[in-house]
C-alpha cells in the first residue's frame, strides 16, 4: 500500500512540475509572439501623379504642377486585394505633412485616387506616400508644385 | 578697520605693479628732466590741470572750459617750446641713464684754475667773456665761433682774451677740460633792467644765461669786476673762492659738498613719494571713480566639447552685459577684452541649461559685472550619424502651357549625409537648388547638374558624397486630350 502511495507522490509531483514548466514556458512564448511580417492586403500595380482622373483613369501624368491648375491627384491601381480594406495617401510638402487620407479597396482589383487643391503657399517640392493599412509605404510619388 | 581690509583684499597683484611701475616712470622723468625750463612748466601745467578739475568741481563752467583749453595744448606747447631742451637731455643720456641711472655731469673742468684765471683777468682788467655750458646744446644760440679743442690753461685763457688777439671780443666756450670754441657770439639780452654800466659783453652774458641753461662768466673791462649770468639772474662775485663754489655748483654734484649731497638725497626720496602718491591717486581715480555703467553683446564661446557631439541649437548667440567702473576704465574697453566662456564638460546629448556666472565671463581689470542677460544659456548637442537620403528636384518658375513633363531622372537618386541624430531622424529627403522651368521652351530630354541644398547647414555631405546631383527630365508637347 505504502509503495502505491510512493509511487503515486512521484508520479503527481512530476507531472505537476510538468505542468509548471511547461506553463512557464507558454508564458514566456506568450510574452514574446514571434515578429512575423503582416502580409498585405493588396499589390499596389500602378501609382501616378496627374492633372486629373477621369473615366477612373490618370491624365495628364507629370512631375511638375502648375498651381493655375487648381486640383491635382494622386491616381493608384491595387490587385489581388485580397478582402475589403484601407490603403491611405500622405501628402507632404517638404517634410511637412499637410494631409493624410484614407481610401477603401474591395477585392480583387481597385483604382482609387486622392486630390488636392492648389493654393498660392502650397508651391514648392511635394510627395506622396501611399501606405497600406498597416502604414507600411509602398511607393512614394515626388513632384513639384510651381507658379 | 574691516573696512580698509576689507579694501585691502580687493587690491591685485596687477593693481600692485601697475602703481610700482608708472611711479617709477614718474620719477625716472623727474630724474633725467629736473632743473630743466621744460619740467618746471610741466609742474605749472600740472598745477594748471588740478585749478581745472577744481573748477569742473565747483561748477565754474567758463573757467574749467578756458583751462581744459589751455591744459589741452600743454603737451603741443611743452614738445614746441621746449624741444630743444629735450632733445639736448635725451641726446646726452645713454640708455641705462634714462632707466635707472642718476644723471651727474662729469666734472673734468679744472674749477679752481678758472675762477684763478678770471679773478687775474679782473684784476689785470682784462675783459672776458667765459661761458660754461650746462645741459643744452648752445648749437642754435652761438654763432660764429672758432673751433679751438686747447687744453684749459691759465696762459691760453689770458692769450685769447689779450687785448691784441683778434678773438678777444668774443666768448670762449669751455666744455670738460677743453676751449671748445673761441671768439662765439652771443645773443644780446633784451632786458630793459640791466644796469646802465653794463656792456655788450654783460648783455650778450645776460642773453644767453636767459635763453639757454648755461653759465657765463664776465669780466668788465672798465671796473675790473666779475659778473655771473645764469638763468635771469646776474650778480657780481668779489672773491675767487665763491665763484669756484657757483661753478662746482653749475657743473654737478661730483665735487658738491655734503650738505648739497645730503639734500640731493632728500629731493630725490620726496620726489620718488611724490610719484608714489600721485600714481596712487590717479589709480584711484581710474579704479575707484564714480560709477559708469555700459551694456555690451558679447559672443558667447564654448569649450570642452566633447568630441563626438556637436552644437545643433543655442538658445542665444550672444549675451547682454551690464557692466560698470571707472568712467576712464569703462570707456577704454574694447569689445574683445572680454569673453564669455561656457564649459561644455559635463554636457549631454539634448538639451543642456548652462548657467552664466561671474567665473564664466572675462573682464579687463576694474570693471565690475552688474549683470548678465539672459543668465542661462541652452545648449542642443547631438551625436553625428550618417544617413542615406533620397534627392528631391526643386523647380521653379512656370513650365509653358503648351509642354508637360513626363518623368525625371536623378542620378545618384540617394546620397550620404552626416548630421546630429536628432536633425536626421527627422529628415526624410534633401532638396536641390533650385532648377528654372522658364528656360524650357520646346519638347525633348534635357540634362542638368545641380547642387544640393543641405538644410540645416549643420549637416554635412559624407566623404564620397558630391555636393551635386545631375537630373535627366524629359518634356513632351501637350496634347489636347491628355494621356
Amino acid at each position: 500500500m505504502h509503495r502505491v502511495i510512493k509511487i503515486f507522490s512521484i508520479v503527481s509531483i512530476s507531472l505537476g512540475l510538468l505542468v509548471a514548466i511547461s506553463s512557464v514556458g507558454l508564458c514566456v512564448e506568450g510574452n514574446n509572439p514571434p515578429q512575423a511580417p503582416v502580409p498585405s492586403d493588396c499589390t499596389l500595380l500602378e501609382a501616378v501623379m496627374c492633372e486629373e482622373v477621369s473615366a477612373q483613369s490618370p491624365k495628364n501624368q507629370s512631375t511638375v504642377f502648375s498651381i493655375a491648375l487648381g486640383e491635382i491627384s494622386c491616381f493608384t491601381l491595387f490587385g489581388s486585394v485580397s478582402k475589403e480594406t484601407v490603403v491611405y495617401h500622405y501628402w507632404f510638402r517638404r517634410d511637412t505633412l499637410i494631409k493624410r487620407i484614407q481610401l477603401h479597396l474591395n477585392p480583387p482589383r481597385w483604382r482609387t485616387f486622392s486630390s488636392i487643391e492648389l493654393r498660392e503657399a502650397d508651391k514648392g517640392p511635394w510627395r506622396v506616400e501611399i501606405r497600406d493599412r498597416n502604414g507600411i509605404v509602398m511607393e512614394i510619388l515626388r513632384f513639384s508644385i510651381t507658379d | 578697520m574691516s573696512k580698509i581690509m576689507l579694501f585691502l583684499l580687493t587690491i591685485r597683484w596687477q593693481d600692485v605693479v601697475d602703481i610700482s611701475l608708472n611711479s617709477y616712470i614718474l620719477f625716472r622723468l623727474y630724474v633725467i628732466f629736473r632743473n630743466t625750463n621744460a619740467f618746471r612748466v610741466m609742474i605749472g601745467f600740472l598745477f594748471l590741470w588740478f585749478f581745472q578739475r577744481i573748477a569742473i568741481s565747483l561748477g565754474l563752467i567758463l573757467t574749467s572750459w578756458a583751462v581744459q583749453g589751455i591744459t589741452a595744448a600743454a603737451a603741443l606747447i611743452i614738445i614746441v617750446v621746449f624741444r630743444k631742451e629735450i632733445r639736448s637731455i635725451l641726446q646726452t643720456r645713454n640708455f641705462k641713464t634714462i632707466l635707472w641711472g642718476f644723471p651727474r655731469r662729469s666734472i673734468t673742468t679744472p674749477v679752481d684754475l678758472v675762477a684763478e684765471t678770471v679773478h687775474e683777468l679782473a684784476q689785470e682788467k682784462t675783459g672776458a667773456l667765459i661761458v660754461i655750458p650746462g645741459n643744452e646744446e648752445l648749437k642754435e644760440d652761438v654763432h660764429s665761433g672758432i673751433p679751438w679743442q686747447g687744453l684749459v690753461s691759465k696762459e691760453m685763457l689770458k692769450s685769447v682774451f689779450w687785448l691784441d688777439s683778434p678773438v678777444h671780443d668774443g666768448a670762449a666756450i669751455i666744455r670738460g677740460d677743453r676751449v671748445i670754441e673761441v671768439g662765439a657770439v652771443l645773443p644780446l639780452s633784451q632786458r630793459k633792467d640791466l644796469p646802465s654800466y653794463y656792456g655788450t659783453r654783460h648783455r650778450a652774458a645776460a642773453g644767453l644765461a636767459e635763453s639757454t641753461d648755461a653759465l657765463v662768466i664776465v669780466v668788465s673791462e672798465e671796473r675790473g669786476s666779475i659778473t655771473i649770468a645764469k638763468g635771469s639772474r646776474i650778480h657780481t662775485i668779489k672773491r675767487q673762492e665763491d665763484l669756484a663754489k657757483i661753478l662746482r655748483q653749475h657743473m654737478g654734484s661730483g665735487e658738491k659738498e655734503k650738505g648739497s649731497v645730503r639734500r640731493e638725497k632728500i629731493e630725490l626720496t620726496a620726489a620718488a613719494m611724490v610719484s608714489v602718491l600721485f600714481i596712487v591717486g590717479m589709480w584711484f581715480g581710474f579704479t575707484r571713480g564714480l560709477d559708469t555703467l555700459i551694456t555690451v553683446e558679447i559672443p558667447v564661446e564654448y569649450m570642452n566639447r566633447n568630441a563626438k557631439m556637436e552644437i545643433v541649437d543655442t538658445s542665444v548667440n550672444s549675451l547682454r552685459l551690464d557692466l560698470s567702473g571707472s568712467r576712464a576704465i569703462v570707456n577704454s574697453i574694447r569689445p574683445e577684452q572680454i569673453r564669455v566662456r561656457l564649459d561644455l564638460g559635463d554636457a549631454a546629448v539634448g538639451k543642456n541649461r548652462l548657467a552664466v556666472t561671474s567665473e564664466t565671463i572675462d573682464l579687463p581689470p576694474g570693471v565690475v559685472l552688474k549683470k548678465v542677460e539672459p543668465s542661462v544659456v541652452e545648449v542642443v548637442l547631438d551625436v553625428p550619424i550618417r544617413k542615406v537620403l533620397p534627392v528631391q528636384v526643386v523647380w521653379t518658375g512656370r513650365l509653358g502651357d503648351h509642354l508637360i513633363m513626363r518623368r525625371l531622372e536623378v542620378e545618384p537618386e540617394k546620397i550620404e549625409v552626416i548630421g546630429g541624430s536628432r536633425i536626421l531622424n527627422e529628415t526624410s529627403t534633401v532638396y536641390t537648388d533650385a532648377i528654372p522651368l522658364d528656360v524650357i521652351d520646346k519638347a525633348g530630354m534635357r540634362t542638368v547638374t545641380v547642387g544640393v541644398f543641405l538644410n540645416p547647414p549643420t549637416l554635412t555631405f559624407a566623404p564620397g558624397s558630391k555636393g551635386s546631383v545631375t537630373v535627366k527630365y524629359y518634356v513632351e508637347e501637350r496634347k489636347a486630350s491628355g494621356s
